[in-house]
């Protein structure tokens, strides 16, 4: 004798796949909704861009400079930081109003400074809503920033603010 | 992540409700869903300098599952509720769903209030007891309550159920246990079909056949030790056992406080163990013993009178040889509830409120958080009974010594977690030294995933320093709020340097007026500017402002350096300045004002008392001009003529006038100011006859001037006031141009714009239209009228009157002479409306005929009969015939 026939079998195969989609919903752990727009695909900067972005310019060549910022700057509402503080997108082209949604997709905290003193720190698989004018108190212009060892020259990123 | 919290919160006051029926069948320790609270965010505010007011801001965040009271212990009060008017005594406490029941023992009754909304439980009636009550019981199983019944008459002592199901607001009356001692219930607990019932002050515990719910039967009873003195305050089964606990008058002697009955056979119940939890202490006013109980697996976790230490863990797993641990609680005022939720046990302390013990180690509890009452202790207002642990909250009898202080409430608490900023204290975690701020932080329940955002603020101090921001913090006295999955991780850093403060920069700028301004000389200038603190330091006083001018441009001046130097400031100095602040700079110059170019600036610290990074400390020169007035005016036509009656024409005027403080076009001839514009183009304006000289002037100063000319229309003539046209004779003619010798007629005339008219030939002044008389003529009269209007030419007109002299003639009956007939000179009287007359030849002509004759006056009629018909037939005169 059978003991479930074949629709018994599809009747409880959809039930527990209903049962296993209310779960995951309300778990948090799937949602059907995507926040913002998510990072460009992550790409590898040539040495040669990374270097034009993150290498403070000479005063004569401060056009020049700008320029290329406009050039490689993307626009994304959010900035991730990656492993050895690799940032996505390199160069963050936002508005001066912006709101950016900062994530560390690393599995350590890191810590990203600013050049006028701004730091924060964000731990791993955590984001952050940052209002550009109200956390990073930057107006218009590219403003490059440093990663972990803060004391250290080395830029990482910049924001290309706009108005 | 706010917003799933927010979301989780209204979740959780629905799974309330499942989780407080289900609680109390938890009894081994057991695995629960761990929290994973961290500091995952953590911000520094950019340049900071010494005495600022700095902000950092951090994240709380629960990477875990979420916080409830399974694994979070750091009650905070969110919500209480109050009776309609104060009570006494809410000795009892149970949960049903949406709503509390509490057992008032001053009023007697149970009191229910609506906890759905946590933050605000909300009376709603009450179930008035019996007023002879004497203890203090209440106990919800199923939908049903079981509360103790106080009869005053023998025979109604015991218990009563009602059924709170249909309406948890209305509880309706089902049955009632009856004892045979006159005493109420003190303490209840069902199992099966039985509910085993203790009596106040007896020593018995009763068990009753409760399966039918209406009428419950008494099956057996059992004695604690046949002393008056003892009452039952706490029945729990567990398995085939009960365990009790109470309490007793002998406070001095070694008498046991809890014992165990087997329940082997349910009707009646049997004592199989006693054991004295405190056999050696004992002292106070109250019962001594066991005031209540719980169980979890093989241990009993008992509470106990002020005095008597506790509450205290019994082993059971040997129910008929119970032992007491060596742990104590130490709760001091007396334990007046215990519960057990999961891996923890709560304590109600009389006056501290509960206090929360981790029993991972049943044996061993590790108390984790102490109770939230007021410190130091209130014994009037604070009291704490009871307690129910919740999924999510803690709910709580409270009780007061007086109705004036306050009375009982039902409160709620809530299991939060605390975040701290310390600055340069890497123990952040567990010391509160360098804590930023009077109080850790409420981070709240978090939900999974959600997170809490808080700030704090710290004067800076120079130097390196690091922020540290802890989250799950230990209190004072070392607990933390949340058994986390992983405890070391909790806290996050940041290190910056408060480097040494900047000089203050005060500058100038200028506001007013702006580059290549023009003005003129009886202008006042107001020159405005700023001084500015631009770097982020403070100034305490700025000095000095003043604005300085240079008439000219020359670099030159009599006043100090320059031409003119004033406070720009209000007289005073410009005071301090906070970084960043901008004060206003103002002074005034002139009138009048040098013609010319000049240049202004302000200085600040104009007597250098103040140390800057920059000391320049004067604005850029601003150059403006004061400019000579100047005009150009033309007229196009010059000319114009006035029409009759008219006292002017108009001439078009283009002017332009410039730098002029009161620019007017002015006619100076006839004192008549036209226009204040100073400049416009082919407006026309009156003049008046003759010469009008036409200025363009700045006030009464001109500029410059034109003439134009005003000329009266052709045929008048100016009278000093308009153009007044000149007299004229219209008409002017006799009534009969000629008339016989010696006759007269009419002369009539009529004019215009005459205002005197003459007639010669001895007439004289006559009216300006009219007619009058030629007076007897006798010879052929020229006649001239002269019009006149006192002011411009005389017109005048002629006509000639004919005197007819000689042959006789007749006028037709169209006024014409007619001469050469015959004439007829009446020679007789009127009779009967007849003349006669004498015919004459036509050649006798007047004047010659003598006096003797007479002639019918001009237009009479006669005619002519048989008797007189001596006019020659075939006359060419047709009759009737009229004799001149």
């Amino acid at each position: 004798m059978t003991m479930f026939n074949q629709k018994q079998l599809i009747v409880a195969g959809v039930a527990t796949l209903a049962l296993l989609v209310v779960y995951l919903l309300s778990s948090g752990q799937f949602s059907l909704t995507q926040e913002g727009d998510g990072p460009t695909q992550p790409t590898t900067p040539t040495d040669e861009e990374r270097s034009a972005v993150l290498t403070p310019p000479a005063s004569e060549n401060l056009a020049e400079y700008e320029a290329t910022v406009e050039r490689l700057a993307k626009e994304s509402s959010m900035l991730t930081i990656g492993a050895n503080c690799v940032m996505d997108p390199l160069a963050l082209k936002l508005a001066k109003e912006a709101t950016i949604t900062l994530e560390n997709i690393d599995t350590v905290p890191h810590t990203v400074a600013f050049e006028n003193g701004g730091i924060f720190v964000l731990a791993p698989n955590y984001k952050k809503e940052l209002k550009i004018a109200d956390a990073f108190s930057k107006g218009v212009g590219t403003h490059r920033y440093r990663c972990d060892d803060i004391s250290h020259t080395e830029n990482v990123g910049a924001l290309y603010v706009v108005k | 992540m706010q917003s799933l919290n927010t979301k989780f919160k209204i979740m959780r006051m629905v799974k309330t409700t499942i989780a407080i029926a289900t609680f109390f069948t938890l009894a081994v320790p057991t695995v629960f869903a761990a929290p994973d609270i961290r500091a995952p965010f953590l911000s520094v505010p950019p340049n900071i300098f010494p005495g600022q007011s700095v902000t950092f801001t951090g994240d709380v965040w629960n990477a875990g599952d979420a916080m409830d009271t399974t694994n979070s212990y750091q009650f905070i009060e969110i919500g209480e509720g109050y009776p309609p008017t104060s009570q006494l005594w809410y000795l009892k406490l149970g949960i049903l769903g949406s709503y509390a029941y509490t057992r008032d023992q001053f009023d007697k009754d149970v009191e229910i209030y609506n906890i759905m909304n946590p933050t605000a439980p909300a009376y709603i009636s009450k179930l008035q007891l019996g007023s002879c009550s004497v203890s203090s019981m209440l106990v919800l199983s199923g939908n049903y309550l079981y509360v103790d019944t106080g009869g005053c008459a023998v025979g109604s002592y015991g218990f009563s159920i009602y059924n709170v199901g249909p309406n948890p607001t209305a509880p309706v009356f089902v049955g009632k246990g009856m004892f045979s001692r006159s005493t109420s219930a003190s303490a209840l607990a069902i199992s099966g079909n039985y509910a085993y019932v203790g009596e106040e002050d007896t020593g018995f515990i009763d068990a009753f056949d409760i399966s039918n719910l209406a009428s419950p039967v008494k099956s057996g009873e059992v004695s604690l030790g046949a002393s008056a003195t003892i009452a039952t305050r706490a029945i729990v089964v567990s398995g085939r056992y009960a365990y009790v606990t109470f309490t007793h008058t002998d406070i001095a002697a070694t008498v046991p406080e809890f014992a165990v009955l087997d329940l082997i056979n349910p009707t009646t119940p049997q004592l199989v163990a006693t054991l004295d939890l405190t056999p050696s202490t004992g002292s106070g006013a109250e019962d001594a013993g066991g005031l209540t109980l719980a169980i979890s697996g093989n241990y009993a976790y008992v509470g106990m009178t002020a005095g008597r230490g506790g509450p205290y863990v019994v082993n059971i797993s040997d129910p008929i040889n119970p032992t007491k641990g060596a742990w104590s609680g130490e709760l001091p005022n007396g334990t007046w509830s215990v519960k057990v939720s999961g891996n923890y046990l709560y304590a109600v302390d009389k006056y501290n409120g509960f206090f929360t013990y981790d029993i991972s180690n049943p044996i061993s509890p590790v108390r984790k958080a102490d109770g939230p009452g007021p410190s130091p202790v209130d014994i009037n207002n604070n009291r704490y009974s009871d307690i129910i642990i919740g999924n999510f909250y803690a709910y709580v009898d409270r009780w007061a010594n007086s109705v004036a202080i306050g009375g009982a409430r039902v409160e709620i608490y809530e299991p939060h977690t605390f975040a701290r900023f310390c600055i340069d204290n890497v123990s952040c975690l567990t010391s509160t030294t360098g804590r930023l701020g009077d109080k850790d932080y409420d981070a709240e329940l978090l939900g999974a995933n959600a997170s809490y955002a808080t700030s704090t603020t710290w004067t800076a101090t120079l130097g390196d320093h690091t922020i540290y921001f802890c989250a799950d913090v230990r209190d004072t006295n070392g607990y933390d709020g949340v058994a986390e999955s992983n405890e070391a991780n909790n806290c996050t850093s940041a290190t910056f340097t408060v480097g040494s403060p900047p000089l203050p920069d005060l500058s100038p700028q200028n506001t007013g007026p702006a580059s290549g301004s023009t003005f003129i000389p009886t202008d006042s200038i107001t020159f405005t500017g700023n001084a500015v603190n631009s770097m982020a330091a403070s100034i305490t006083q700025g000095g000095w402002a003043d604005l300085e001018i240079d008439v000219n441009s020359d670099g030159a001046g009599a006043q100090g350096t320059f031409d003119y130097n004033v406070n720009a400031f209000g007289g005073v100095m410009l005071g301090a300045f906070v970084p960043g602040q901008t004060k206003a700079l103002s002074a005034a110059y002139g009138p009048p004002l040098p013609i010319g170019t000049h240049r202004y600036r302000f200085n600040v610290d104009v007597t250098n008392v103040l140390a800057e990074s920059d000391e320049v400390n004067r604005s850029a020169w601003i150059t403006f001009t004061v400019a000579a007035p100047s005009a150009t005016l033309s007229a196009n036509p010059t000319t114009c003529t006035i029409a009759i009656g008219a006292s002017t024409c108009t001439v078009p005027f283009t002017w332009n006038i410039q730098n002029a403080a009161t620019p007017n076009l002015y006619n100076n001839t006839r004192a008549l100011q036209y226009t204040t514009n100073p400049s416009d183009a082919n407006v026309s304006y009156p003049i008046t006859n003759g010469a009008n000289t036409v200025q363009a002037r700045d006030g009464s100063t001109v500029l410059a001037s034109v003439v134009v000319t005003g000329s009266c229309a052709a045929g008048s003539t100016w009278n000093g006031a308009f153009c007044l046209a000149n007299a004229s004779v219209d008409s002017f003619s006799l009534t009969s141009s000629s008339i016989p010798y010696n006759t007269s007629t009419m002369l009539n005339w009529t004019t215009t714009g005459a205002t005197s008219v003459t007639i010669d030939q001895s007439i004289g002044g006559v009216a300006v239209d009219g007619s009058i008389s030629t007076g007897n003529r006798t010879v052929t009269t020229t006649f001239t009228v002269t019009a006149s209007n006192g002011v411009g030419p005389n017109a005048t007109a002629q006509v000639t009157l004919t005197v007819l002299t000689g042959c006789a003639y007749n006028i037709d009956v169209n006024g014409n002479t007619i001469v050469n007939l015959d004439a007829y000179d009446r020679t007789s009287a009127e009779q009967n409306g007849k003349y006669q007359v004498t015919k004459w030849p036509p050649t006798r002509c007047f004047g010659n005929t003598g006096s003797s004759r007479y002639l019918i006056p001009l237009g009479s009629q006669f005619e002519f009969d048989s008797f007189w018909n001596n006019i020659e037939a075939g006359s060419n005169l047709p009759g009737p015939y009229r004799i001149p």
